[in-house]
């Protein structure tokens, strides 16, 4: 091939990038296309089933999910009042803890997203007890997780007794702020 | 022992001819987009997904090279009728596969070198741009050494494939010895499931089908520590001594079978 023709095809190469990039934009503009829909799929329910597809690659697999549920969360949160519904806002947390059973931050904020009131969170306490309830199966001694299903009782489910008796256990574990046991004598 | 290491740096610079240097590179970029990107999707933990993506881009780009270099160690010499004038030199059939597979080796070793480098980098740029109290809350530290026992079991797994593509290499074409490799692969990661599976099946005979299978497969999910290490528990030395000493047993043994398979082949 000349020289000539190599800048020539170089040439039609970047002309017609561009002209998929034009059409592209105005497809986009012309036929906008539904992403709530898209959104709204989840084509793995099983968090050991997922586990066992991904190999060794698990923490990886629980990163995507993570980000998943947050941009779902997010999503929900910004959009207008009747598109708030966090349907899968759990299932998306349960599958990130399933391949991740470690992820602290995944247990404490999912929680706090479920627990808080509709339509800022889902307003399903219950479930950010349930999830919280998981990590503690996984690391049993994690006071933060104690000490977080006792807030979901205090404020959530105003439910003092049971606050109370969280915050003691909480205060229990190894490595938990002396301060804790001053917060379940208060309920 | 000099006609081995004369294969293993032939193999080595062939490799960089195939440019697979190039596999760093797109690594590397891969984890400076991600160290980005993922500091504006995730609320937190940005440390640890880094290690995540870190540590698995290791594996998999590990993979790719030990299985698709893997396979072409002996059939490729084949196919080009290089290996007539190369077994006409005083070079020995089992100097041969054990300077092929050393030469993979080395590769993978200088690979795996260059992305934990690049990984620790980002990680040090991290824990330098955090503030203190952000970092208190890290399950591990940022540049944390304890890293260096998941990178170094990833490293002894790729060795265990790249054994098992080398002997697959000795008697098929590469698209089956690929096939078969990826297989073991997989296999080797459910290989647990077989342990246990006299907890599902009450026939004996299975079970020590089962049992036998467990055995004689890689036990590949051995080596999967990742997870632990980025949450900073515990990994003892105990542990990753007895599986290092497995993957090596375990090598000594494919290799040792590449050897008498290769050996007994005819290449008229």
């Amino acid at each position: 091939m000349t020289r000539a023709g190599i800048a020539g095809a170089l040439l039609l190469a970047a002309v017609s990038l561009g002209a998929a990039v034009a059409l592209q934009a105005a497809r986009d503009a012309r036929y906008p296309r539904e992403q709530a829909l898209e959104r709204a799929v989840m084509y793995v329910r099983s968090g050991p089933a997922l586990r066992r597809i991904v190999l060794s690659f698990d923490a990886l697999a629980a990163d995507v999910y993570w980000i998943r549920a947050l941009q779902h969360y997010g999503g929900d949160r910004r959009a207008a009042q009747s598109g708030r519904r966090y349907e899968l806002l759990y299932p998306l947390l349960d599958i990130t803890t399933s391949l991740d059973p470690y992820f602290t931050i995944a247990y404490r904020f999912g929680a706090i997203f479920l627990a808080e009131p509709y339509s800022g969170g889902a307003g399903r306490p219950d479930q950010a007890v349930a999830l919280l309830r998981k990590g503690i199966a996984a690391q049993p001694t994690k006071w933060q997780y104690f000490h977080d299903i006792a807030f979901v009782h205090y404020w959530q489910l105003r439910d003092m007794h049971a606050a109370a008796k969280w915050f003691r256990m909480a205060a229990e574990q190894p490595g938990a702020p002396t301060g804790w046991s001053r917060l379940r004598l208060r309920c | 022992m000099r006609a081995i290491s004369w294969i293993a740096v032939n193999v080595f610079k062939e490799s960089v001819r195939d440019r697979v240097p190039y596999s760093l590179v797109l690594f590397a970029v891969l984890l400076m987009g991600a160290s980005y990107l993922i500091g504006q999707l995730t609320a937190g933990q940005d440390v640890k997904i880094i290690k995540d993506l870190g540590l698995a881009a290791i594996a998999i780009f590990g993979l790719f090279i030990a299985i698709f270099i893997g396979i072409g160690l002996v059939s490729k010499e084949v196919e080009r009728r290089s290996i007539y004038p190369l077994l006409a030199k005083p070079i020995s059939r089992p100097q041969f596969i054990v300077g092929k597979y050393a030469g993979l080796v080395l590769t993978l070793a200088a690979n795996v070198a260059v992305m934990t480098l690049a990984l620790y980098a980002v990680l040090a740029y991290l824990t330098y741009t955090e503030s203190p109290e952000f970092r208190d809350a890290w399950d591990a530290p940022g540049v944390d050494p304890q890293m260096l026992k998941a990178i170094v079991l990833i490293f002894v797994e790729l060795m265990v494939v790249t054994a098992i593509a080398l002997l697959f290499s000795t008697f098929s074409t590469p698209i089956l010895a690929a096939a078969l490799t990826f297989g073991l692969y997989v296999a080797g990661h459910f290989n647990t499931d077989l342990r246990n599976f006299d907890q599902v099946v009450e026939s004996r005979p299975a079970v020590l089908l089962a049992r036998a299978a467990y055995h004689v497969l890689p036990d590949l999910s051995a080596f999967d520590v990742k997870t632990e290490v980025v949450h900073g528990l515990p990994v003892t030395f105990g542990y990753i001594g007895t599986t290092l000493a497995y993957g090596l047993a375990y090598i000594t043994a494919l290799i040792l079978t590449s050897v008498v398979i290769f050996s007994r082949r005819d290449f008229k």
